[in-house]
């Protein structure tokens, strides 16, 4: 909800009144332990790990920064230090004043254990406030086959339950419903804008360079916002600050090489991660493709991290892509930057500050030989201050407030050889700013809530024009706004909640509501997402997305944790979902929001999950039902209709066995109900050609989907620095040719008869890679 | 031209990416479509010294092959701007003809049609023709280097009136086949402009020895917008957008539409020269 009134600021009242119920009863003289929890081998913070007083089995986690404060009564204690995959820590400590201990956890020598979904404790979805929410540890992400062998975790996030693929082999991705922009996609805090490479094929993470993700469907905290449906959080490796190591692989589309170490032991350490296709060079070198012609991407990882003292750490990481793809003197290009500064600050054992700055920036562009030019693009700089503190065992308080100013280029046409006039889109600016407060909190050995407050601002900023349509799209009225003057304003009220009622050592039932606020808009009329979609901000005539979500979830372990077994059931509320009028052009139409029409949305569902995290077998089964509808003025005779994401069945198998120490097979089988579509009712003649006649707005079906895929993994003899492996995979084992897209035509056999084209795009494709590191 | 050139250079490095990179396949299938209540189409047109031609149709169910049912009865009535008025005549098959108004440069037109329930009427106005100066080639940007058989693109070099806003339609016959049935439209403000205009044809694909006619049709904005949208028609999910039906000069209910145009043509044989 987004509003232009304070009376709702009773909420606010209400849980800050909360806040101080909750704490006045914690005046008593303790002592805090505090560190950090980190790899021994590698220096890499770990994060989730667990920190338990044995006397009471409370305790605490570590933070994204592998930092952690656990406070207790003076007293002596037996604390466990530990992580999955990694030999436990025990400690007798004295506590009579406040101590620092910083622990590094030895990876556990038995390769066979070390084969884990998730590496935090191993009860945290009984435990844990949060719902909603997947972690993936990288481990899991490289043993599964994926198209053409590039491990890719935006595919890997698609098999887990309600997130479903935007279309076959793409990387665009829709959360309960939601659609391909309503997902925040934070690398090292950057938002990343385009997350892929190759069309919309590959990701633009290079898994080599990654530590861990995130992705919270529901239930979001306050630390997040801008997005209506999803954060997918991924943190790039620190770079080992132990030894140097290189590793690397060739596969079919691209090889990789990162490069890592210490440049000052245990204080500064680095890493350097690059990728880059190499479908162009084969081409050439067989004749397929001319000298002239660009067909590849690449991309560049870099972090730099320096340990300055035990209270101070900073941290400097980069990514960079591009993809290009041209022949001659004619094509298109595109690509992310991304930059994060971070300073790490302990103020004290129970205060961790973080303070970030951001870039980012995504642009694409098109070159028509020496004739003519078109870039489009955002751009931002963001500030971010988050605090966590550690009150007490109970109680953990995290603050902070975030500012982005974006610069959005809807597009410039140039001809730089002539006297054309360019064409030149008015850029937009806008300042986006929250502030948010949120409390952990155990309020019983079995009653555990998070909750919290974000409040939003959102200010488009001049120079330029509001201006006011008619029903024909025509301007009948404009006001200008000189630079940096304030044009339009949105405030959001975002309160999030979450509960854990722990009904057993193995049950839990949990709840969650949360409400986002999404200022910006993607002008895309594709279901998957195009590297030309352009970013749009809310305006005097685009309102802002407002998302209200209620969650309900039952969450049970068998097997002394070896099995997860969750259904979670959802209900989203959406208010300003965006559609264009027939017709609409989105590139280079400096009349785009005449044309934007806007509604409500719904979409509901279940999603089931079974998922064993431990031993020589692993995986899981997920199941989605879901529902996902639109009701938008001037769309479908204004009557509700099937989102184009909607997907009724979604289910995804997944399974991982460690045959021996060198050997491991995973497969992964999908099915899911084809997307809601819009296909003809009838046809009519027009010029000597037939065309098709709609009636009603994704009415039909795409054919259902699936798809089995193999891996086998095999991990070369072991010599003294030296280590390589092999993946062999094939994608669609069982060659079934799904539908990509139906078409309709006039049959170019029989003249005058019209016929209905399936295009698929993948039969079966076999791949192999070779990896390596020393 | 713009969102023309850009969608279809987009699509152009789309499609030759995917076929390079993936296995795909296309195959003919079997789709069960729902019936719909039959709407009229007009399908309308006056050309430069020519008389006007309307055909009234109905349009069908997609996968009903048999002859569309013609409005055989209406009253179709064309207007120019002097107010000047002839009724068409009906020559069957849902085709109405004019017999003595003939198409001027400059003029806009007012087609009625006038059948028991109702009056649909569109305008378009007749743009003076351009003249086609010169026909060039070079090889084609997507022609494969190393193969013989070199495919060719024609630059199509033809007049501009530099004092108004103008949008044509260019289209090709390769040895009587039309090379596309997409409609190809620009508009004059995009391109280097010193009263002429050289646009090269890369979707059409010639070899030496082909017979080609070409025409470029001088048609106002709004025909421009209607073709561009028949474009969109026909979409399919995955990376296309929500298609839709193209909106008509006669209104909502109706499908067709009423232009005016005017062309020049140029008929050759394409010969490489020494």
């Amino acid at each position: 909800m987004t509003i232009k009134t304070n009376t709702k600021l009773k909420w606010l009242f209400l849980l800050m009144s909360f806040f101080l119920y909750s704490f006045s009863t914690m005046a008593q003289e303790k002592y805090s332990i505090s560190g950090k929890i980190t790899d021994a081998s590698t220096g890499e913070d770990l994060i989730g790990a667990t920190i338990i007083n044995l006397n009471n089995n409370v305790g605490a986690a570590t933070n994204t920064y592998g930092f952690y404060s656990l406070t207790l009564e003076k007293g002596k204690y037996k604390i466990s230090f530990s992580y999955i995959g990694y030999d436990d820590v025990i400690q007798d400590i004295d506590l009579q004043k406040d101590l620092k201990i910083n622990i590094k956890l030895n990876p556990t020598s038995n390769a066979l254990d070390e084969v884990v979904i998730t590496a935090e404790r191993a009860d945290a979805n009984l435990s844990s406030t949060q719902m909603s929410v997947e972690k993936l540890d990288m481990k899991q992400i490289d043993k599964l086959p994926v198209l053409f062998g590039e491990k890719d975790i935006l595919k890997t996030i698609q098999l887990l339950p309600g997130i479903s693929t935007a279309s076959e082999g793409g990387n665009g991705f829709s959360v309960r419903g939601g659609s391909i922009d309503q997902n925040l996609i934070l690398l090292d805090e950057a938002p990343v804008y385009s997350a892929s490479h190759l069309m919309g094929f590959f990701s633009v993470f290079n898994a080599d360079a990654l530590k861990n993700i995130a992705v919270y469907k529901g239930g979001i905290p306050a630390n997040y916002g801008g997005r209506a449906s999803s954060v997918l959080a991924i943190n790039m490796k620190d770079g080992n600050n132990q030894k140097f190591s290189v590793s690397g692989g060739l596969g079919l589309i691209s090889s990789r090489l990162t490069v890592e170490g210490p440049i000052i032991k245990d204080k500064m350490s680095f890493i350097v991660s690059g990728r880059r296709s190499y479908a162009d060079i084969v081409a050439k070198g067989t004749g397929l493709l001319d000298n002239g012609a660009s067909l590849y991407f690449y991309d560049l990882n870099a972090k730099l991290n320096y340990k300055i003292n035990d209270d101070n750490r900073i941290f400097f990481s980069g990514y960079f892509g591009q993809d290009d793809f041209g022949f001659e003197d004619f094509g298109m290009n595109w690509g992310n930057a991304t930059g994060t500064l971070r300073w790490n600050h302990i103020f004290s054992p129970k205060l961790f500050s973080n303070t970030t700055l951001i870039y980012s920036k995504y642009n694409y562009g098109f070159k028509f030989g020496d004739e003519a030019d078109m870039s489009s693009g955002i751009e931002d700089y963001g500030f971010k201050q988050d605090f966590t503190y550690f009150l007490n065992p109970n109680n953990t308080l995290s603050f902070g407030l975030h500012s982005t100013h974006h610069t959005f280029n809807p597009g410039q046409l140039e001809f730089p050889s002539s006297d054309v006039p360019e064409i030149l889109i008015d850029k937009k600016k806008a300042l986006e700013s929250a502030i948010f407060i949120s409390n952990k909190q155990n309020i019983s050995e079995k009653f555990s809530a998070e909750y919290g407050l974000r409040l939003s601002m959102f200010n488009q900023l001049g120079s330029g024009y509001n201006n006011t349509y008619n029903d024909d799209n025509e301007k009948i009225d404009s006001v200008y706004f000189d630079n940096n003057k304030l044009m339009q304003s949105y405030y959001g009220i975002e309160p999030r909640l979450s509960v854990n009622y722990r009904l057993s050592e193995d049950k839990s039932i949990k709840a969650s509501y949360n409400r986002m606020a999404q200022y910006l808009h993607l002008m895309s009329n594709s279901t998957s997402g195009q590297p030309t979609d352009t970013w749009t901000p809310s305006s005097y005539n685009i309102k802002p997305l407002d998302v209200n979500q209620f969650a309900l979830g039952y969450f049970q372990n068998f097997a002394d944790n070896q099995f997860e077994f969750s259904v979670e059931a959802y209900y989203k509320d959406m208010q300003n979902v965006t559609d264009y009028k027939d017709g609409t052009d989105i590139m280079l139409n400096e009349n785009i929001e005449s044309y934007i029409l806007q509604g409500k949305g719904r979409s509901y569902g279940a999603e089931f999950y079974l998922k064993k995290k431990h031993g020589r077998f692993t995986g899981w089964l997920s199941y989605t039902l879901s529902k996902t509808e639109n009701q938008i003025d001037g769309i479908n005779n204004n009557n509700w209709y099937a989102s184009k994401l909607d997907k009724t069945h979604d289910i995804s198998l997944v399974g991982s066995f460690q045959i021996n120490e060198r050997m491991s097979i995973s497969a992964t089988w999908v099915y899911y109900t084809g997307n809601a579509v819009t296909f003809p009712s009838g046809k009519f003649e027009y010029d000597g050609e037939i065309y098709p006649y709609y009636t009603e707005r994704n009415s039909y079906r795409m054919p259902d989907y699936h798809r089995l895929d193999f891996n086998f993994h095999l991990e070369g003899k072991k010599k003294k620095r030296f280590q390589s492996s092999w993946d062999f995979s094939v994608y669609n084992a069982y060659n079934r040719y799904n539908a990509y897209t139906i078409s309709f035509r006039e049959s170019e056999t029989t003249p005058g008869s019209t016929e209905a084209v399936q295009l698929s795009l993948f039969g079966i494709v076999p791949s192999v890679t070779w990896n390596f590191k020393f | 031209m713009k969102n023309i050139t850009f969608k279809y250079s987009f699509l152009i490095i789309s499609i030759l990416t995917i076929n390079f990179l993936f296995t795909s396949c296309e195959k003919v299938i079997d789709v069960d479509l729902n019936s719909s209540s039959p709407v009229l189409s007009i399908d309308g047109k006056i050309e430069k010294d020519s008389t006007a031609w309307v055909r009234l149709s109905y349009t069908s169910d997609y996968f009903n092959n048999d002859t569309p049912k013609y409005l055989e009865d209406a009253l179709v009535i064309i207007i120019n701007s002097k107010d000047e008025i002839e009724e068409l005549q009906y020559l069957g098959e849902g085709v109405y003809s004019g017999q003595n108004m003939l198409g001027e440069s400059n003029e806009t037109y007012t087609i009625s049609v006038e059948d028991d329930s109702d009056i649909r009427v569109a305008s378009s106005e007749l743009i003076a023709p351009t003249q086609i100066i010169d026909v060039t080639y070079s090889e084609s940007v997507f022609s494969n280097p190393h193969s013989d058989d070199v495919k060719y693109m024609p630059t199509i070099k033809f007049t501009d009136d530099r004092s108004r806003t103008n949008h044509y339609l260019i289209r090709i016959w390769r040895n009587d086949t039309l090379t596309t049935t997409s409609y190809s439209t620009i508009e004059d403000k995009y391109f280097i402009n010193n009263d002429t205009i050289e646009y090269d044809a890369f979707r059409a694909n010639v070899e030496p020895g082909d017979r080609l006619l070409i025409r470029v049709y001088s048609i106002d904005e709004e025909t421009s917008a209607y073709y561009s949208q028949l474009n969109d028609n026909q979409g399919g999910g995955g990376m296309s957008g929500t298609p839709y039906n193209p909106l008509s000069n006669f209104g909502y209910d109706v499908m067709g539409y009423f232009t005016a145009r005017s062309y020049d043509e140029y008929d050759t044989e394409f010969e490489i020269e020494d």
